[in-house]
């Protein structure tokens, strides 16, 4: 509870005022001694006073601008604390026909935008941590729940793209941001990509050690342009089957080797996008905590509105006031 | 002050041993007026009055005189409560009806030539408005006149005592004018103070007090007397009890009067002087 005007407190005393004082008019009366006791005008005597009371009170709250302060309420709900890796590289501002995007085409980074838009406004109790990834990662947003960052985040990823596709330290970024997310809740990595190059040994066995330590679950949503490389499909006979010749196929293999639970989805157009979006939301439904943050709500409207009430009986007895008054040369007011 | 008031007329039903000459039946004897007895002339050595034939036929031979009546004066005193609860004003304004009935008294007893004595009292003895026996008339007037403009403040009317005190000794007609609103105690010492005289007390009632209060609605009451506040919703189950407790408390204080004085003349609103006058003089309304 908080006053924003806390100076009108001091006004507060008044409220005893209709306790020691009359409200209605008088009327001088010579002696009471033979007015019977009666139950009902007692009850609306204090009705009476309690209301002024009430009125006063809640003005003077009003005025003071109470309110309740903003505070946090933990709840629990499903979801989990995900980081989205998006590739920023040049090639994620084509479309999935492996051209510049022209009239109705649509770039792979606009759809992967709208689409993961959709998913983290769809998802109420999630958190999300949104980091990208060219030649160097970049960290964009820790994991929060403040979804506004995390769409604006989202929102600048169709930004006309950086060179080329570091996928492992991207990876590592994503694993130190969820080494920063203290919370509770199962924590997931969705890595958006187009293509990736080799990771190196040396950045695969710091992965490995990295996965291994925590409990991630990893996404791969994988672009994949007309033409390029599937991920899936083993290469004809006699081709080369090195990192260097199908990075994709050999990342998908490298993740499937980390023993964490893992899903590779490979897309080649901004339905099936969606489709492995919502594969991954019916995934991501393990119970988790999150807090939520109730804003400071004026309660001076409902203080006015009582003390109105309050008022409304004060007028209605004002009206059902009599008066002892001989009026001369007519019937005395009734 | 209307001529009605001028045309009050009192009586006492009782022989006054007053030694000056006025206008009631007393024990004195006197050489005119209403026949009395016939007393023998050493008895009555008035040789004017020589009853004759009662003397001729007396067996004793003793020459016998008439005797008559002779009237003499009384000592009015009028106690007027001035307590708070008779500043109470509705379609009359009690005190100035108080003064009105105190000068009707007054004028009556300058024409019958007995004295006049105005004891206003609350708590105590008003001594500021206090006039003691007296036959001037101007004197009177003047204190009928501040008792007229007085204002009625203190709680109480004890100062019954106090005056019925200051009143002791021979018998005389004392009116209490006041609205009896006593509790039973103040009117037993009343009673007691005044027993030894004839006492009319005189009820100053306002109509807009009790019966003609209204039947629904908020009362917001401030006792006169205690300063107390009530607010009274009204209704007429409620009126009806409040009218009973009352009376009630009325009969409380009239039973205990009644033991030493005349029966209560009850004035509402305005004073109906011919009906006072009945009162007075045959004891009847």
């Amino acid at each position: 509870m908080i006053f924003t005007n806390p100076l009108g407190l001091y006004l507060l005393p008044l409220i005893l005022v209709p306790f020691f004082l009359g409200m209605q008019q008088q009327n001088d009366y010579p002696s009471l001694t033979a007015v019977p006791q009666d139950g009902l005008s007692r009850a609306i005597t204090w009705a009476l006073r309690f209301a002024g009371s009430v009125a006063i009170g809640g003005l003077i709250l009003g005025l003071s601008g109470i309110a309740l302060r903003e505070h946090k309420i933990e709840r629990f709900g499903q979801g989990a604390h995900i980081v989205l890796l998006i590739d920023r590289s040049s090639s994620m501002n084509d479309t999935f026909a492996g051209r510049q995007p022209s009239g109705a085409e649509e770039s792979k980074s606009a759809a992967a935008k709208r689409l993961l838009k959709d998913f983290v406004i769809k998802r109420k109790h999630d958190r999300f941590g949104v980091a990208e990834f060219s030649t160097a990662p970049i960290h964009v947003v820790p994991i929060t729940d403040h979804k506004g960052i995390v769409l604006g985040a989202i929102d600048a990823i169709d930004r006309p793209g950086l060179a080329f596709t570091d996928v492992g330290r991207g990876l590592g970024m994503a694993l130190s941001m969820i080494d920063e997310d203290v919370l509770p809740g199962s924590r997931a990595i969705v890595l958006v990509s187009d293509g990736v190059a080799v990771v190196g040994r040396r950045v695969q066995e710091a992965l490995r050690t990295d996965f291994a330590r925590r409990p991630v679950h990893l996404y791969f949503l994988y672009l994949r342009t007309e033409g390029s490389n599937s991920m899936f499909a083993a290469p004809p006979p006699g081709a080369e089957d090195t990192p260097q010749a199908l990075p994709e196929r050999h990342l998908n293999k490298f993740f499937e080797s980390l023993r964490i639970p893992y899903h590779a989805y490979e897309v080649e157009n901004a339905d099936a996008v969606k489709a492995a979006i919502d594969d991954i939301g019916k995934l991501e439904q393990t119970p988790i905590v999150y807090t939520e943050r109730i804003p400071q709500y004026d309660l001076s409207r409902w203080a006015y509105g009582v003390a109105a009430l309050a008022l409304a009986l004060l007028l209605a007895a004002k009206l059902c006031a009599r008066r002892i008054r001989f009026v001369p040369g007519g019937a005395h007011v009734h | 002050m209307n001529d009605a008031a001028r045309e009050l007329a009192y009586a006492i039903p009782w022989r006054t041993s007053g030694v000056r000459v006025g206008a009631h039946k007393s024990y004195l004897s006197g050489s005119s007026g209403l026949f009395r007895d016939i007393v023998p002339l050493t008895t009555f050595p008035d040789p004017r009055r020589i009853a004759i034939r009662a003397s001729l036929s007396d067996p004793f031979e003793r020459l016998l005189v008439r005797r008559a009546e002779q009237p003499s004066a009384i000592d009015v005193v009028v106690l007027v409560d001035v307590s708070a609860s008779m500043s109470f004003e509705g379609r009359c304004n009690k005190i100035k009806m108080a003064a009105d009935l105190a000068e009707g008294l007054a004028i009556c007893s300058e024409r019958t030539g007995d004295t006049f004595a105005l004891l206003p009292f609350d708590s105590s003895l008003r001594h500021d408005l206090v006039l003691w026996k007296t036959l001037s008339r101007a004197a009177r007037l003047g204190a009928i006149e501040q008792l007229r403009n007085a204002r009625a403040g203190r709680k109480g009317a004890d100062g019954v005592t106090e005056a019925g005190a200051a009143i002791a000794g021979s018998r005389k007609l004392v009116f209490i004018i006041s609205d009896f609103l006593w509790p039973e105690s103040t009117a037993r010492h009343a009673a007691e103070a005044l027993a030894f005289h004839d006492v009319v007390p005189l009820e100053l009632r306002d109509s807009l007090e009790l019966e003609d209060l209204p039947r629904w609605g908020l009362l917001n009451l401030r006792d006169l007397e205690t300063g107390r506040h009530r607010l009274i919703a009204m209704r007429p189950s409620l009126k009806e009890k409040w009218v009973t407790l009352r009376k009630e408390e009325r009969a409380h204080v009239t039973r205990v009067l009644d033991q030493n004085s005349r029966e209560m003349f009850a004035i509402c609103d305005s004073v109906d002087w011919m009906r006072l006058t009945a009162y007075l003089l045959y004891g009847a309304i």
